[in-house]
């Protein structure tokens, strides 16, 4: 996995095969995927909004994994034929945060998962707007999304999706939870001695994390030195 | 450890579930509660271990001689009570082995991390547990066996006092059970203060951990006490039987 550092508020890819980015300052970000092999993308950003313009030409493959801390970040694709994307987004935040994911699908045969896990730790905005739309010719398609906000104090945060579907060849579907915690999460950890602020710390490491397949150990140090409830895995 | 429920009456919301409840358990003692779905056992459990959605009407429940009614799920665990529950939950994204260490830590029993690591791994062989799964999130994707082999994992590391094993069978294979049961046979053996109450439908449980007392609950409340004859007795003729058959003798 090769890194780079996006300080730059414009910045343009061709990307080919397992990269991390690291967003330190507001930036847009475009993407262009033709190679059918599994791409991956790691991006982490705290502080900052940023603008992800991802082409998904044929036959092209792409996974991403996002943390955002204290941020905000869009995300404008355009899914051509047969090709296959899953955005696992998540974000906690104690600032408003509002992010957006737009796909489009324009071509036939395409798959999309998107997962969002978000954590409102205050009383600021999270929100989730998901708009999944498909073309009259875009037939055979497949839309996943399934979103998750976990409130942690009296926060505005809202799931906004929208599937604009424009032919009868499809399957989307999608679904939503904001609240809290199960409380027998909480109670399980709690009776192996955990105190109620690290165990709430830790299921919201796993909310976060959740779906992520790629190389966690850069994100589970980030959340853990913001939730402090350290980096460590003992692993 | 020792543990005594005085005349405990619990409810959640508007239903009454234990009603005039008593219990004695002694240091070192095993003791067994049995009875069909619904009787308030699994409940029991829970009330123990400090769940604030049951609500105590009256009564007591003392520790070591103090009154432990109002306090709290962790509190309870750092005075050395553990559940190993039926049906544990599952936590994507924290691995076994940074839950062990965060109750270890949490809990005042601190152990550096060579020592920890040593002792986990250890204890992880001695089950059959593959060392894999102490690296992977907690429960994510486990058998029913690799559950319950994952509470009994943290019975060893955390070193309880007063152990509730709730339906521990279920979900557990022969060979399992069998593993799982020594463990425990062991560590009682090893501490020989720690306490156990086994909460369960069957007797199987009781072929692998000798219980010394047996009740059987009906209705909220211990209705018959007795020995291990008395789990033969149930396994024999049935629960609805047995209560029949039986006269009220409580433990106390």
């Amino acid at each position: 996995m090769n890194k780079i550092i996006i300080d730059t508020k414009e910045f343009n890819l061709d990307l080919n095969e397992y990269l991390f980015l690291d967003v330190v300052c507001e930036s847009i970000i475009n993407i262009n995927v033709s190679n059918n092999k599994l791409n991956k993308l790691l991006i982490f950003n705290k502080n900052n909004n940023v603008k992800i313009n991802i082409e998904m030409h044929d036959n092209s493959r792409l996974e991403i994994n996002n943390l955002g801390i204290n941020s905000s970040i869009s995300y404008d694709i355009n899914m051509y034929n047969d090709s296959n994307l899953i955005i696992i987004d998540s974000i906690l935040t104690s600032v408003d945060s509002i992010n957006n994911i737009n796909i489009k699908n324009i071509g036939k045969n395409n798959n999309s998962t998107i997962y969002t896990n978000g954590i409102n730790l205050e009383n600021n905005k999270l929100y989730f707007n998901l708009n999944g739309i498909v073309t009259k010719d875009s037939i055979n398609s497949v839309l996943t999304e399934n979103s998750t906000i976990i409130n942690m104090d009296d926060g505005d945060s809202k799931i906004i999706p929208n599937l604009i579907i424009d032919t009868k060849e499809v399957s989307a579907n999608h679904s939503a939870f904001i609240g809290t915690f199960s409380d027998e999460e909480l109670y399980y950890l709690m009776s192996r001695g955990i105190n109620k602020e690290m165990a709430e710390n830790l299921l919201l490491k796993s909310i976060l994390l959740k779906g992520m397949n790629l190389d966690k150990d850069i994100f589970i140090k980030e959340i853990g030195e913001y939730l402090k409830i350290g980096g460590d895995t003992y692993e | 450890m020792n543990i005594e429920i005085k005349k405990l009456f619990v409810k959640t919301e508007d239903k009454e579930i234990l009603k005039d409840f008593n219990l004695k358990i002694n240091p070192g003692e095993v003791h067994a509660i049995m009875g069909p779905n619904g009787v308030g056992k699994s409940t029991l459990s829970k009330v123990l271990m400090g769940y604030p959605d049951y609500y105590i009407e009256k009564g007591e429940i003392i520790v070591d001689n103090k009154k432990i009614n109002d306090l709290a799920i962790d509190e309870r665990s750092h005075l050395g009570m553990f559940l190993v529950y039926q049906n544990p939950i599952n936590i994507e994204g924290v691995t076994t082995s940074e839950l062990i260490k965060a109750s270890l830590d949490n809990g005042g029993r601190h152990k550096g991390l060579y020592e920890y690591i040593l002792e986990l791994e250890k204890n992880t062989e001695e089950l059959d547990f593959d060392k894999d799964m102490l690296h992977r999130s907690f429960n994510v994707g486990f058998s029913g066996g690799e559950r319950k082999k994952n509470e009994i994992l943290q019975v060893l590391m955390l070193k309880p006092k007063f152990i509730i094993l709730d339906e521990l069978d279920s979900g557990l294979d022969v060979d399992s059970l069998k593993i799982v049961a020594e463990k425990l046979n062991q560590y009682l053996e090893e501490n020989p203060s720690t306490s156990v109450l086994i909460i369960t439908h069957y007797t199987r449980i009781l072929d692998y951990i000798k219980p010394e007392f047996v009740h059987m609950m009906k209705n909220g409340t211990i209705s018959q006490s007795g020995d291990f004859k008395l789990a033969k007795l149930i396994e024999k003729n049935g629960y609805k039987e047995t209560f029949e058959l039986e006269g009220n003798e409580t433990h106390e």
